[in-house]
């Protein structure tokens, strides 16, 4: 049977909830003026400044990143992944307990870390002073060890970012892949061989995904890098733009940056290939392996090592210092640096969780590809490094500011508004796959039956989803939260005048030297952050779980 | 523009095109029927036929690439322009029920009243919740409530605002098999009684003939066969539609002066007069009967009995099927002959039982 059919436009068009794909499509398109301007720019003639930094710091830069990338990105290869089979797979004393524990590092910002790790491992570090003290011709001069290096900064790095890893391949193992693990050891296969042939090729995605977190985070690193005078991308963009006011050369690293971030993301989509996340089905639990004695032993000490190195000694030491300073705790100025930086994260939270229903409600109402692909371009901020970011939206701030000459520019420039659009540029993406990963478990029926029974979209939206979104509203929001908090690139750049957060009060203590003065800030960063981590991490269990 | 006559349809569908994908096979191409006040129809098919499209296009939740939809006589879909569910005055049933899991259940049911004085809303609730029997269970969240009660309230739920028309999305299939006959009678009743006009989309021909005034059948899409249940029944289009309604025996046949010759010899049919040469037959096994002694039957071996109340159905293999291809009958036997596997019987068609299959 031939059946002419005839596209009707007129209708479909007619019949999309215009107001929200309207307010979807401009929501997406605002918040990607920033990386549209650092593509655009970089474009733009060079300057000779360009051309000094491309033929002597380039190559520099690319080396440091590299180095960074490969030593980084091997130990957290190794420590996510090990940790993840042994809390998976093998059964053995405390094994509960590291489940949980071992994703605590992720509070930690890198550059909080590296401060410890700078003041314990130090000529005057408890460290040497120990090895001095005690082992026989260490006193001598030349066994004064120098910590600032940047195989220290690797390793810091490693020791913070494995959780992406372990996360991502402990869920693998845990769920989806558990049949077959179980098959490969009826099959009469030992653990090595389980491990290594079965267990290893399945994990490759989750592993390759993991490490693309990974190398992200370590692209995005100003903090770190900077304190232990490695000079990367993003220090070059610094020092373009705050020693030498040169944008041109910012906006250019900036667009570099983000080429290597890309290409992270291009080599996980190739090597992923037709590998794919679905949910698998959750049977019963996997069968453990049980470790007794010295395997058993071997087992917590592999688990005990990144949560020391990563979360505990670091947060020792910076309450070690708190507590040296703890007259400043009262301090007002320290208070209102926490309100400020309180104030900020929630604002940024509720605004970023409001747009990202906004856009995903838009997309689900529509189910068009114009909104769908909006969706998606809403996502790539979270890649992109806060430097790269603010560099963006300082062009884009400027541009209208010369649009309007001088009152309307300052309201911006010299306001949280900037720094506030920054953050939502960035962490965009957070929101609303929390926010679109919610209305997927919604479902489309229980919207449906509202329209039918006369519900028009915001009503639907204000009486069916909003209530049965609380909790990954909540968890979005507080996400956000906890990311703004430990933001510090972004806000170095986008920061108005005299306005310091925790996480920029902390940085400026710890380059001017006053590294225990430093500490307070920072420990709020981290507690807060790793609170939040631990209840997250537990509420999402239980809501798998049931 | 779809025409309007004396009694106007309450569903009007005319020539609907739906397809998902650019370039793709339609999941409904080209369907159109009415449905009078107070009818019952129902749209079966095998899974994937389109049907469950079909009932969202009405409902307002699809956008359809062609064709018209009228409700009650306004065009809600087609011809420029596009109502959106909320206002096409429709009320439906969801396969899951889709029941908010955050309302107890009378809130679920006050919710679809936002057009009367708020006042009455509660009143109206409580009168639909009397209709369905679940009145002691207005304070209970859906998932306090058993899988019936559940289909009791979405019901409710969708038939407080008095839809002009019900759309049922397979209303039995989260229900276990003892529910379900009882809960189609219950169906049945109210529907009846408060002389709702509805839709059904189910897959299951029992279904179709305990509830239904009359069916669509669907497949991939297209739109095989329409009419009353027992009709699709007796005179089904094709080998789908016969096979859908129920047990049936499809045997080649050549015409014949007043019949014709088939594996089972020659089966008398006025309707061959209009036939040329291959035919196909569809014969119900009530259609056949077993004799005991020659009586002009067509030998066979009996393979399986089986048991369904006093009836039994017989699944027999014709001794001599060389010259026409028929692998085995399956034939309905009262309780008067004993019979079991391996006994030689005889199979011949009741006078004019046969019916000629015109379509693929």
């Amino acid at each position: 049977m031939a059946i002419a059919v005839h596209r009707q436009w007129l209708p479909t068009v007619r019949s999309l909830s215009w107001g929200w794909t309207v307010a979807s499509l401009l929501f997406v398109g605002l918040l990607s003026i920033p990386l549209f301007v650092v593509v655009v720019g970089a474009f733009a003639p060079a300057g000779a400044e360009w051309d000094h930094v491309s033929s002597t710091l380039l190559p520099e830069y690319l080396r440091h990143t590299a180095v960074l990338a490969l030593a980084a990105g091997s130990l957290a290869l190794v420590l996510g992944l090990g940790t993840a089979w042994l809390v998976a797979m093998c059964d053995f004393p405390l094994r509960g307990f590291f489940r949980w524990a071992l994703v605590l590092p992720l509070a930690v910002p890198a550059y909080m870390a590296a401060y410890t790790y700078a003041g314990m491992l130090s000529v005057t570090g408890p460290v040497q002073r120990l090895i001095r003290a005690t082992v026989p011709g260490a006193q001598d001069s030349f066994m004064y060890w120098h910590v600032m290096r940047i195989e220290v900064v690797a390793v810091i790095f490693g020791l913070v970012l494995y959780p992406y890893i372990f996360l991502l391949v402990r869920a693998l193992f845990e769920h989806r892949s558990g049949r077959a693990l179980e098959a490969a050891r009826l099959l009469g296969r030992g653990p090595w061989s389980v491990f290594f042939r079965i267990a290893v090729p399945l994990a490759r995605p989750a592993l390759a995904a993991g490490l693309a977190l990974v190398l992200m985070e370590i692209l995005n690193d100003y903090g770190a890098v900077t304190y232990y005078g490695v000079t990367t991308f993003t220090t070059g963009i610094f020092r373009s733009w705050f020693s030498l006011g040169d944008l041109d050369t910012a906006i250019r690293l900036s667009a570099l940056l983000m080429l290597a971030v890309l290409l992270v993301l291009g080599l996980e989509r190739w090597q992923r290939g037709a590998a794919r996340y679905d949910e698998g089905a959750s049977g019963p639990p996997v069968s453990r392996y049980p470790l007794r004695g010295a395997s058993a032993a071997g087992a917590i000490a592999f688990c005990a090592l990144p949560l020391v190195l990563g979360f505990i000694l670091p947060v020792a030491q910076l309450a070690f210092w708190t507590a040296e300073v703890a007259s400043t705790l009262a301090d007002p100025r320290f208070l209102r640096l926490a309100r400020n930086s309180f104030l900020l994260a929630l604002g940024a939270s509720v605004l970023c969780v409001s747009i990202a229903v906004v856009i995903a409600y838009g997309a689900r109402l529509d189910r068009g590809p114009l909104t769908r692909s909006a969706g998606k371009l809403a996502l790539l901020g979270y890649s992109i490094p806060g430097a790269v970011v603010a560099v963006g939206v300082l062009v884009a701030v400027l541009a209208v500011g010369r649009l309007f000459e001088g009152g309307a520019a300052l309201l911006v420039t010299g306001s949280v508004v900037a720094l506030m659009f920054g953050y939502l540029v960035r962490f965009m993406a957070v929101g609303y796959l929390s926010v679109e990963a919610g209305f997927t478990r919604i479902g489309q029926n229980l919207p449906a039956a509202s329209r039918v029974l006369g519900a028009p979209p915001l009503r639907t939206l204000a009486r069916i989803e909003l209530p049965l979104l609380r909790r990954a509203l909540l968890a979005a929001g507080t996400l956000v939260f906890i990311d703004v908090l430990k933001e510090l690139p972004l806000t170095l750049i986008l920061r108005p005048f005299n306005f310091d957060t925790l996480a920029t009060r902390a940085f400026q203590l710890a380059s001017d030297e006053q590294v225990a003065q430093s500490a307070p800030a920072a420990l709020l960063v981290i507690v807060t952050a790793g609170l939040v981590v631990g209840v997250l991490h537990r509420s999402f269990e239980q809501e798998a779980g049931t | 523009m779809i025409k309007s006559n004396g009694s106007q349809p309450v569903l009007t569908i005319d020539g609907l095109v739906k397809r998902y994908t650019r370039g793709a096979l339609p999941a409904v191409a080209d369907v159109g029927f009415t449905v009078a006040p107070g009818e019952v129809m129902a749209v079966v098919g095998e899974s994937g036929c389109g049907k469950t499209t079909l009932l969202r296009l009405v409902a307002g939740l699809e956008i359809p690439d062609a064709g018209e939809i009228a409700v009650a006589g306004r065009t809600v879909s087609g011809a420029g322009s596009w109502v959106p569910p909320e206002r096409r005055g429709v009320g439906m049933v969801f396969q899951d029920f889709a029941l908010f899991p955050h309302m107890t259940t009378l809130e679920n049911v006050v919710y679809g009243l936002g057009s009367i004085p708020r006042a009455e809303r509660r009143g109206r609730a409580e009168e639909m919740l009397e209709l369905v029997a679940l009145t002691d269970y207005a304070g209970r969240y859906p998932h306090q409530l058993s899988g019936g009660q559940q289909q009791r309230v979405a019901l409710a739920r969708a038939l407080a605002p008095q839809p002009k028309l019900l759309l049922l999305d397979e209303p039995f299939s989260n229900l276990d098999t003892a529910l379900k006959r009882n809960l189609r009678e219950e169906l049945a009743d109210i529907l009846r009684r408060t002389g709702t006009t509805a839709l059904l989309v189910v897959h299951d021909a029992e279904d179709v003939l305990a509830l239904a005034d009359r069916a669509v059948v669907m497949r991939s899409g297209v739109m095989v066969q329409e009419g009353a249940p027992d009709f699709l029944y007796r005179r089904p289009r094709n080998e789908y539609v016969a096979h859908f309604f129920g047990e049936t025996n499809v045997l080649a046949g050549q015409v014949c002066p007043g019949g014709f010759e088939t594996a089972l010899g020659h089966v008398a049919c006025a309707a061959a007069a209009a036939c040329r040469g291959a035919v196909r037959l569809c014969l119900r096994p009530e259609d056949l009967q077993i004799v005991a002694g020659e009586g002009g039957g067509q030998a066979a071996i009996v393979q399986r009995v089986r048991y369904a109340g006093t009836r039994r159905r017989v699944l027999v293999a014709l001794e001599n099927s060389d010259h026409m291809p028929c692998a085995a009958l399956m034939v309905e036997a009262g309780p008067g002959l004993p019979l079991s596997e391996g006994d030689r019987v005889f199979v011949r068609p009741k006078p004019d039982a046969v019916h000629v299959l015109t379509a693929d």
